[in-house]
Order: structure tokens, then C-alpha cells, then sequence
């Protein structure tokens, strides 16, 4: 099987600004990749470049096939995307919510048939809202919400996963059951690819991990390898203090004047 | 992309209500059907009017469905983005070309209602492009309605332009009226002819991309990852709508609120999954239009309240209303 995602030499220009400067990246089935950075650094650009949001020069493939050949339907078909925010301010079923996701494989004008309605039923289950199958989106915690946009991802039944930083805004149950669903789904063969800014979760939950700095992939390798002091303090600018109290964060940053 | 669906005898129900309507309408107006030798001509004037005012009420609630859902906007409608004006506008202009260049010289048969829905289909189109255009480059609530209104008013004056060279001609100048304020009492089965594949293609063709505007509702960026092509949606949508509003403007003229009232009451009802919406919007539009033109019919004035004059009135206080909840609760809803 082709390699999840490749991103070999990708380069991005927006508005007279490189956001993105010959970054290369992999993304493998069955692991959980992050791409970590500070706030500006690219990532939230660079996975929408995957996702096949933005235009880019370089190239990316997702399983072996380059995404800016794609249709939409195509792309949509290999991978899924949670957005930090969604825009749905609609109050629509949970429910149909969730089988917005079964678009792409079924053809216009005809309704769902029964493996999309099992797709639907599954990703429920396992995004764990099946008893919210039949509230209006728009009356639900954002933590819930996140959940359903993370269903309606999995009725994709796309085999990559891209997530811009899932847990923005969730406390730290949602974020930790975020984690283990996540990483069921690498468990199960999928590739998940994660835009992340907690270090903590990072060192945690990551299998591999890509640094980006103004544009550019400083690191990038396993979690130990790439958040290093060295490497923290060059991009961040803080220093790293391991923390007494493991069991809430793996660690936590102090600006690098103020050690 | 809805799952649950109203049944088949809701559908039934509100079909047979909506033809309730329009049968008891044909019994309503000034003239008296007792006299046997009106009766026949009474009725089908009438006939005319109700199946003109149930198409043109179809088209305009499908087409507020279609671009409240495009502009993910409850506030967006075909008259309140400046496509009816548009529409009307172009109408107008037909008109007016038509007594200028060909009056005279064309064949007896070719009349200026056969060319009328074009001018409205160019129209309408036209003023959704502009809408278009500039929600790319600002997409924002406020926009859509700032920009409806600048194009209502821009059309509203270079139809002025029109309607006063019409004025030479008294009954180019009348009907050009008649045409503005919205009336379906001069209904023809020409121009129904017409109007007919207009909005029964634009209608059905509304039904089939219910599932990509479900999709939008997320907004463009969301749509585009489930597999939405978002030009191609923006683009057919665009077109649904100035056939469907064409469709509706050729019919009655310029009947405002339709497709804000419509589909407004609806979601309460049906949700806002489009499957459901488009359907429902064509035949509780239909009804509402046809209940209107009751209305017009009954109100004791003497002459004829034009059709536009009473959506208005109904409808400007449920725009009202509309805008007072959004601004609290801020949600399209």
C-alpha cells in the first residue's frame, strides 16, 4: 500500500507572504502524526493543503494519488477533514450531521442507501454520539459538537484522518477520549494527521512528529526526537521544565527569559 | 444531506390543501358567475390567474430556498438580493425594445410576452453574478443585504429610465406598471406556456442539488472536504434561481417576500434539510400565492390591490421579525 501522505517540496504564497517554504512530510497508515509549531508557523495551512483547500506548488500525494488532480468527491473519498470550527450554524440533526460524510460515495439526487445508513449508524458508535443521534446540532456543547464533526468524519470511510487541532477548546476528558479515538483509528490501519500546539500531548499520544518554524519543517522524526530543548527553544523561544505532576501534563514551558 | 423525510401523506395533504385554494379561488372576485353567458369566460380568466399565481408562488419559494441555502443566509431571498428587480428590470427592457424595434414589422404572431421571460432570465442572472462577485471578496450577512438593497434600488432606477420612455405609450407604460407592483390578473396561456418549463425545470432541478446545499450549510470550505464542488454548485444554483425567478417575474411581475416568508415558516416545520425544503416550499408557495391573490380579489377597494402590494405586507413584518431574532440568537435558523 502507497505511503498515507507525502508532501515532497510544497511551497505556498498568500497574499505576498511564503507561507509555506519547500516543507516535506510523510504520514503514515496505522500512526498518528503531528504537526506541531508555533501560532504563524504553517500548520493549520499545511494540512489544508493536503486536504486540497489551498493551492501550492511542490506535490502531494495522498495513497499514491496527487491531490491536485483530484475532484472534490475523489478527494473526499480518501480523506476526511475536522475543522477547528465549523461553520454549520444550522440546527440540523445530529443525525444528518453525520451523514453529510456519506456525500462523496453516493451519487446526486439518490438517498442513502443501507451501507450508508450502517456507515452512519457505526461512525456514531464510535465517535460516541448515538444518543445525540436526534438533537439539533446548534444546541449541543462544543465538546459535543467536536465529536459530531469527528462521526461525520468517520462515515467517510476515508482511510486518512486530518484533524486541526481537535482539542482546541475541550477539556481535558473530551480531549483525552479525543486521543484514544484517535488512536483506535491508526490501531484499525488509518492514518491520522493532527495539527497540534500541546507539547504535552504531543510527547503522549504522537508516533511521528513535524516542526514547522515560519513556513519551513525544522524536525521532524519520532516525538522524543523532535521536541527537544534544543529544538523548543530555537522555535519557540521557551525552555522546557519537565513537570512534577505527570499525571495532568508530561510538561510544561516557561519563557526562556524568565527560567 | 437529510435522513428523515415528511411522509408521503404530509405531501398529499398539503398538495390537496394548495388545490383546495386554488379551486375555492376561482369562486372569488367582482364578477358575477351567475349570469350564464359570463360564466365560462369569468372562470377561465381566473383559471389563468390562479395557475399563474400558484406557479409564479412555487418558483419564488423554491428560489428562496436555493439561495438562502447558497448564501447560507435566512435573510437572502430572490427579492431581497435584487434578483426579482433584476428580472423585472430585464422584463421591462424586452418591453420596451420590442414596441421599439419590432412593433409593426413582426409576424401578427410573435408578441412581446414571448421574448419578456428572456429579458428576466438575463436579469436575474445578472444580479446574482454581482451578488456573487462580492461575497467573494466579502462574505458577511450584512453584505447580502447592502448589496440586495444597492441592486434593488440600482435596477429600480434604470427601470424608472425604462418606464418613463414607455410613458409616450399609454398602454406599453400600463402594463409596464402592472408588471412592477406585481399582478397576475392579466395571466395569459402564452405566457404560461412559457413560464411552465422554466420553473418546473428550475424546481426539479432544485430537488436534485438539495444534498451539495445541505453540505454548504457548513460553509464553503467544510463542503469542499465532504466532496462538494463548490463552483459548480455556486454556478448551477446561480442558474436555478434566475430561471426559477424569471419564471415567477414573466408570470406576476415584481411579487416581493415570497421566497423569504416561504421557506422561513417551512424550516420551523420540515427542518432545514433542502430534500424536504424544495418540495415543500413549491406547494406551500403555491398556496400562499394563490391565497394572496384571494386577498387582492376580496379586498373592498375599487380597483384591484396589485398582488406585490399584498406579500409586502404580509411579508415586511416577517422580515421584520426575522432580522430581530437573528440579531439575538445569530443563527440561521
Amino acid at each position: 500500500m502507497p505511503e498515507a501522505v507525502v508532501v515532497n517540496s510544497v511551497s505556498m504564497v498568500r497574499e505576498g507572504r511564503r507561507v509555506l517554504d519547500r516543507v516535506d512530510m510523510n504520514a503514515s497508515h496505522g500512526a498518528i502524526s503531528m504537526i506541531v509549531g508555533p501560532n504563524g508557523a504553517g500548520k493549520s495551512t499545511l494540512l489544508k493543503a493536503i486536504a486540497g483547500l489551498l493551492p501550492y506548488t511542490g506535490s502531494i500525494t495522498v495513497e499514491g494519488q496527487d491531490v491536485a488532480a483530484l475532484s472534490p468527491k475523489q478527494r473526499a473519498q480518501l480523506m476526511a477533514f475536522v475543522p477547528q470550527q465549523t461553520q454549520l450554524r444550522a440546527p440540523m440533526p445530529v443525525r444528518d450531521v453525520v451523514a453529510q460524510g456519506r456525500y462523496a460515495r453516493t451519487s446526486v439526487g439518490a438517498a442513502l442507501r443501507a451501507d450508508d445508513v450502517e456507515a452512519i449508524e457505526r461512525a456514531m458508535d464510535v465517535a460516541s454520539v448515538l444518543e445525540l443521534a436526534d438533537r439539533p446540532f446548534t444546541e449541543l456543547s462544543g465538546g459535543e459538537q467536536r465529536r459530531v464533526l469527528v462521526a461525520r468524519a468517520l462515515a467517510t470511510g476515508a482511510r486518512v484522518l486530518l484533524f486541526d487541532e481537535p482539542t482546541a477548546s475541550l477539556d481535558v476528558r473530551h480531549a483525552l477520549s479525543l486521543y484514544a479515538l484517535a488512536r483506535r483509528q491508526a490501531d484499525a490501519g488509518v492514518a491520522v494527521v493532527m495539527v497540534l500546539h500541546a507539547l504535552g500531548d504531543v510527547l503522549r499520544f504522537a508516533d511521528h512528529v513535524v516542526l514547522l518554524h515560519e513556513g519551513r519543517a525544522v524536525a521532524s522524526g519520532s516525538a522524543e526526537a523532535v521536541v527537544t530543548q534544543a529544538n523548543v527553544s530555537a522555535v519557540y523561544g521557551v525552555q522546557l521544565v519537565p513537570n512534577a505532576k505527570p499525571a495532568f501534563d508530561l510538561m510544561h514551558t516557561t519563557p526562556r527569559d524568565n527560567p | 444531506m437529510s435522513t428523515a423525510q415528511p411522509s408521503w401523506f404530509t405531501y398529499a395533504w398539503l398538495v390537496a390543501l394548495s388545490l383546495a385554494v386554488g379551486a375555492g379561488s376561482l369562486f372569488v372576485g367582482a364578477a358575477d358567475v351567475s349570469q350564464a353567458e359570463i360564466t365560462g369566460t369569468v372562470f377561465s380568466l381566473r383559471l389563468m390567474r390562479v395557475i399563474a399565481a400558484g406557479l409564479a408562488g412555487a418558483a419564488l419559494g423554491v428560489g428562496g430556498v436555493i439561495v438562502q441555502g447558497l448564501f447560507r443566509n435566512p435573510l437572502a431571498s430572490p427579492e431581497l438580493i435584487g434578483t426579482t428587480s433584476g428580472a423585472n428590470f430585464g422584463g421591462h427592457l424586452v418591453l420596451l425594445l420590442f414596441e421599439t424595434l419590432l412593433a409593426g414589422r413582426a409576424a401578427e404572431y410573435i408578441k412581446p410576452t414571448m421574448f419578456m421571460p428572456l429579458g428576466c432570465v438575463a436579469g436575474a442572472l445578472a444580479a446574482l453574478t454581482i451578488v456573487l462577485w462580492v461575497l467573494k471578496r466579502r462574505d458577511d450577512v450584512v453584505i447580502v443585504i447592502v448589496i440586495g438593497f444597492l441592486l434593488t434600488s440600482l435596477f429600480a432606477s434604470m427601470d424608472g429610465v425604462i418606464t418613463s420612455i414607455a410613458q409616450e405609450r399609454w398602454e406599453l407604460a400600463r402594463a409596464m406598471l402592472a408588471f412592477t407592483l406585481g399582478d397576475v390578473s392579466g395571466a395569459t396561456p402564452r405566457q404560461i406556456a412559457l413560464a411552465l418549463p422554466m420553473i418546473g425545470f428550475g424546481i426539479v432541478a432544485a430537488y436534485f442539488w438539495a444534498r451539495p446545499l445541505d453540505l454548504l450549510l457548513s460553509g464553503e470550505e467544510e463542503a469542499a472536504t465532504l466532496g462538494v464542488d463548490v463552483a459548480v454548485v455556486r454556478r448551477w444554483c446561480v442558474v436555478w434561481t434566475a430561471l426559477l425567478t424569471a419564471g415567477a417575474v414573466s408570470l406576476g411581475g415584481n411579487v416581493g417576500f415570497v421566497g423569504l416568508v416561504v421557506p422561513h415558516v417551512l424550516r420551523r416545520f420540515v427542518g432545514v434539510g433542502h430534500r424536504a425544503l424544495v418540495p415543500m416550499a413549491a406547494i406551500v408557495g403555491a398556496a400562499f400565492l394563490m391565497a394572496c391573490d384571494v386577498i387582492v380579489r376580496l379586498a373592498p377597494t375599487t380597483s384591484e390591490l396589485p398582488l406585490g402590494v399584498v406579500t409586502g405586507l404580509i411579508g415586511a413584518p416577517v422580515f421584520f421579525s426575522l432580522l430581530m431574532k437573528m440579531k439575538i440568537e445569530g443563527r440561521y435558523a
